[in-house]
């Protein structure tokens, strides 16, 4: 039973909760809260193009983005194209890095440390450098890979990658899938050391080798780990802009093939040759952008990664 | 059932030898005991058996057939960590079946062989848990289930029972005798720990830097340890040790000229000597029985260890050494005190001061 007096004494009032808590707020809700909820109003408001006369038009943007064949066209290729840049990279980037750590994790590797900062370093890399190396490398005029291909024989299958509507989108993902495989590799690997040695021994012991050994044990004790790396490649994914913007430009050619949502929005914010600036449509799609990763950040939480056991090892 | 016989077996991991010639015939059915102190190369050995590590030189024969380049699993070998080791991710029915599954056997005799292992373990009710939601002591069961489903013809264990308490230590030993009682199984056991060794050996083999330092009964170990390191490393509290000058006709002479008596089995002469001498072979008497001078060391007690059936009395000698000596609770020693240490010859063991080796009998 507690004494009644601890309750009626009053307590001292602990300023140093707001102290130690009180920078962290601030930085996080000048930087964070602050433009998104500044986003969010935007784009409730137009400006008339004439007069510059601000109005309330509550959710008329979105119905515009919704409705109107004007925008409805533009947001819903680019949210299939990131859509589609997604499912590569989960489908590339998530296998082979797992197949390179557990290639990594598996053998006494002469120069393992050595492939290892290889394979990663191109995520150290700003987007800048990726995308015009690539873009150079993959050049029809000038480019290695012309030749690279020639010299092993398969000169035929030579195209201008980037330049063609049907191969552009797919080329930018591989090549992010080659700037960022290091990702997951590494946190596969990470997870992968985690795993006792004794219980990997134990398998050796119980005939559970090789591939057996790789499905049955590792993989189920690696999965949390992977369900963490898709929900980082989700939201990596749909707010990617930057690749596609140093290698085909802002309009995301050719003919806004590789339009991703990002793309769509700084066209829209900013304009362009094609379009005036409309900040409010701008704030829209970013507020769209941060609904569609909310909403997957959100099934992810609650459907999956409650699936996930992160067993006690 | 099965005689494991082990040849001349080397280790080295690059420049660091591990194991420097081992050689162990181990009979079918038996309870052997590598024992040691930390780092001495016990694993390293019973690793090697189970096909975890390879050997440097050396052989391993298992019914006379050499099993050095098989693979663990073909061994007949099974191998009970020390972190029990068991899959997370699987049931404890599920961790006995995986190495069934993986020989092939059928769904009716996997079925049938867990139940028998679990209800000799007393896992029935537990078969549906994963390892998280066990004690200590049921895991440590769970990974010997998963050893006697595949009825080796060989058990390892590796310090099986250092990660649980000291009660639950005591239960799953003997639930590790008993299994050795009822599967009349060749079993090697490693431990640091000399009562687990002492309680279930048939033969101890004591390790230290890689080499066999002797291979005998327990009994044989703690009344006749062959050299200086086993005499010290069996039985708790340590044995003395104290030097002698020399041992002139079967008496042994202190550094300071006294006499002392030797058992009937000492040389009759021997130069440089320690002897050793269990806490239960000394005595300890008052320092004013005058007569005493001449054969016990005077020293002074520095504390009491009581345990409730003995203590053990710490005597600082004159000399600078330490002696710990046994005694009737009833003959309580005040610390400061001046006291003789006097000596059993009977419980005496010499062994040469540079080889270590025992001397006589
Ligand atoms: N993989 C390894 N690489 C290098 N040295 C090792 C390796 N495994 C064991 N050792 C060394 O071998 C010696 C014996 O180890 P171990 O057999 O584990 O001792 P213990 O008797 O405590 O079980 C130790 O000195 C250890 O440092
Ligand atoms: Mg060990």
């Amino acid at each position: 039973m507690m004494p009644e007096t601890s309750n009626v004494r009053k307590r001292p009032f602990r300023w140093h909760i707001l102290v130690f808590l009180g920078p962290a707020a601030f930085v996080y809700t000048v930087i964070m809260i602050l433009p998104l909820a500044e986003t969010l109003r935007l784009s409730f408001f137009q400006v008339d193009s004439v007069t510059r006369v601000v109005t309330f038009v509550g959710l008329e943007n979105y119905n515009q983005l919704f409705f109107n064949v004007y925008w409805v066209g533009p947001f819903t290729k680019a949210l299939w194209n990131n859509f589609l840049f997604f499912v590569i990279h989960m489908l590339v980037q998530n296998p082979i890095g797992v197949l390179i750590a557990a290639l990594l994790s598996m053998f006494h590797l002469p120069g393992k440390k050595l492939y290892r900062t290889a394979i990663f370093m191109p995520t150290l890399l700003s987007f800048v450098i990726v995308g015009f190396v690539w873009k150079l490398m993959l050049s029809p005029l000038w480019g290695v890979s012309k030749g690279m291909l020639s010299s092993v024989g398969l000169g035929s299958w030579f195209m201008p990658f980037l330049g063609r509507e049907e191969s552009a989108l797919i080329t930018l993902a591989l090549i992010s899938v080659w700037q960022f495989v290091g990702i997951p590799m590494m946190l596969i690997y990470a997870a992968l050391l985690s795993i006792p040695e004794e219980v990997i021994e134990a398998a050796e012991c119980d005939g559970v080798t090789g591939l057996a050994q790789f499905f049955k044990i590792k993989l189920i004790l690696i999965l949390p780990t992977i369900g963490i790396i898709s929900i980082l490649t989700f939201v990596g994914n749909f707010n990617a802009f930057d690749l596609v913007y140093t290698t085909q430009g802002p309009l995301a050619g050719p003919n806004f093939s590789t339009d991703l949502l990002g793309t769509l929005l700084y066209r829209t914010f900013y304009g362009q040759q094609t379009q005036p600036g409309d900040p409010n449509m701008g704030a829209t799609i970013a507020t769209m952008m941060f609904f569609i990763i909310l909403v997957g950040v959100a099934i992810y939480l609650f459907f999956i990664q409650r699936r996930l056991t992160r067993y006690e090892m | 059932m099965a005689n494991l016989k082990i040849s001349a077996l080397h280790k080295s991991f690059g420049p660091v030898k591990v194991l420097e010639g081992v050689d162990l015939d181990i009979a079918s059915g038996e309870f052997l005991v590598l024992l040691g102190p930390s780092g001495c190369g016990k694993s390293t050995l019973l690793r090697i058996i189970a096909g975890l590590e390879d050997e440097s030189a050396g052989d391993i024969l298992l019914d006379g057939v050499s099993i050095a380049n098989l693979p663990p699993a073909k061994r007949g070998i099974a191998m009970v960590f020390q972190t029990y080791a068991l899959y997370p991710h699987l049931t404890v029915r599920g961790n006995m079946a995986l190495v069934l599954k993986q020989a092939g056997y059928s769904k009716a005799e996997i079925a049938k062989r867990v139940a028998e292992s679990a209800r000799a373990l007393e896992l029935e009710d537990l078969l549906h848990r994963k390892p998280s939601e066990l004690s200590g002591g049921q895991r440590q069961r769970v990974a010997i289930g998963r050893a006697i489903v595949r009825d080796p013809k060989v058990f390892l264990f590796d310090e099986p029972l250092s990660n649980l308490d000291a009660a639950l230590r005591g239960q799953v030993r003997l639930e590790i005798a008993r299994l050795h009682l009822r599967l009349t199984a060749t079993m090697v056991y490693v431990t640091h720990d000399q009562v687990e060794a002492m309680t279930l050996a048939d033969r101890i083999v004591v390790l230290n830097g890689g080499e066999i330092q002797q291979i005998g009964t327990p009994r044989q170990l703690y009344e006749k340890p062959q050299n200086q390191f086993v005499a010290g490393f069996i039985g708790s509290p340590a044995m003395n040790f104290l030097p002698l000058e020399n041992i002139e006709g079967k008496t042994g002479v202190w550094p300071g000229g006294a006499r002392q008596k030797l058992p009937e089995s000492a040389p009759e002469t021997h130069g440089p000597t320690i002897l050793g001498v269990r806490p239960g072979g000394c005595d300890l008497r008052p320092a004013n029985a005058g007569k005493l001078e001449k054969t016990a060391l005077a020293g002074e007690v520095m504390l009491e260890e009581y345990l409730g059936d003995a203590s053990f009395v710490h005597v600082r000698l004159d000399e600078g050494a330490n002696v710990i000596v046994r005694q009737q609770t009833s003959n309580r020693q005040v610390p400061g005190t001046k006291v003789h240490v006097v000596l059993d010859p009977a419980a005496l063991h010499l062994f040469d001061a540079t080889s270590g080796q025992r001397l006589g009998a």
